[in-house]
């Protein structure tokens, strides 16, 4: 590593005062003989000094409301804790949570599942539904859907509607499906949202 | 940070209740946070709802024992993600976008400052805030929360990269900010 390169990798640190003495000392050394590493300096120092400047502008702009502290405390109260737990139920089950799913939800705009998925499989969030608390209970449900049905809830998807997919289904608390992770090798299609 | 402590989340090695933990955190982060996100472009009313959300979020993760290793990263990754669902969502329009969010306000919320010196500053801070939204999503993060004052210490530990790697991120985007507005 070049004098240079060492230098302006210590930016951060001699901004944060967290350079030992001996460090601190050589990039002083450096930088009063070097004109490219002072320009540099001399630039971070500029921008630097305008993002905190924005920051505390955005901040005047819109102080922080008073009492939210307060408004925050008494919502922390304790919730009973359940295990997650993955159920297999038969299809039939299975198809009436996702058909209450489809029942429940506002037609939405569709969503596209991205051509290439890493494997293996992720779920894929239904469109437009509030989100998940991460801390939520969760079932999975391993079920055979039709595309139909996935189109129905939102997603885009380029396939026979009629083709059955074996797919988990995330369901939440609530028992509203949540997302869906495909697991049969299907053709989905479009460039995403 | 407060003396003592670390980001990392032994802050609350010898905890009481995890409401008073959460609480602590929340006298700690809710500024930066804030600025943080009004930096990304949302507005103050969900700034503020996503704030709520995280620090009940972390409260409840405080209670079930959730992991600690990095408490700071951890409460900025859920505000941005609630931000996300915000904006996601299409029952909810009032986050704006990042231009608009740069150039709001109608007039000086600090009664010291004239109009003239506040539209200065909002030109300043516009141009600064679309060059900021030009670059790569790293070194945008990196620049987003050093707006909201954070050590670069700090912003290495929510990014998850080593202190001397933000440096060289920091050097590169600094170098393109200039080019950006001179």
């Amino acid at each position: 590593m070049t004098d240079c390169a060492r230098a302006l990798g210590m930016l951060a640190q001699f901004v944060d005062n967290d350079l030992a003495r001996e460090q601190a000392a050589w990039l002083k050394t450096h930088v009063a003989g070097c004109a490219g590493c002072r320009a540099a300096f001399a630039d971070f120092e500029k921008i630097d000094s305008q993002l905190i400047a924005s920051g505390q502008y955005l901040e005047r702009q819109s102080p922080p409301p008073a009492g939210a502290r307060a408004e925050l405390a008494p919502k922390m109260v304790t919730v009973p804790v359940r295990r997650q737990v993955t159920r297999w139920i038969p299809a039939a089950a299975a198809a009436a949570v996702i058909a209450a799913a489809v029942g429940l939800m506002p037609i939405a705009p569709r969503r596209t599942l991205h051509a290439v998925d890493p494997a293996p499989a992720r779920f894929v969030r239904i469109p437009y539904l509030p989100p998940l608390d991460p801390q939520e209970n969760t079932t999975i449900v391993r079920m055979d859907i039709r595309v139909a049905t996935l189109i129905a809830v939102g997603y885009r998807v380029a396939a026979d509607p009629e083709q059955i997919v074996s797919a988990e289904v995330l369901v939440g608390e609530d028992g509203r499906a949540q997302a869906v992770r495909v697991l049969s090798d299907i053709d989905w299609n479009g460039t995403g949202d | 940070m407060a003396d003592g402590e670390t980001a990392d989340g032994t802050k609350a090695a010898a905890s009481d209740e995890p409401r008073e933990e959460a609480l602590r955190w929340f006298d700690e982060l809710r500024d930066p946070l804030r600025r943080y996100l009004l930096c990304t472009g949302a507005s103050a009313a969900d700034a503020d709802d996503a704030i709520q959300e995280t620090f009940l979020k972390l409260y409840r993760h405080l209670e079930r024992k959730g992991d600690r290793s990095n408490l700071y990263g951890w409460v900025f990754q859920v505000a941005r993600n609630y931000l996300r669902d915000v904006r996601r969502s299409a029952r909810r329009q009032r986050t704006v976008q990042l231009d608009e969010a740069m150039t709001r306000g109608g007039g000086p919320a600090d009664p010291q400052l004239g109009p003239e010196h506040c539209a200065l500053d909002g030109e300043r801070v516009r141009r600064l805030r679309a060059a900021v939204a030009k670059l790569p999503e790293q070194q945008r993060e990196c620049m987003l929360l050093r707006s909201a004052g954070l050590r670069y210490r700090e912003i290495a530990e929510i990014l998850g990269i080593h202190t001397a790697s933000v440096g060289t991120l920091v050097h590169r985007a600094t170098a393109r900010l200039t080019e950006e507005l001179s």
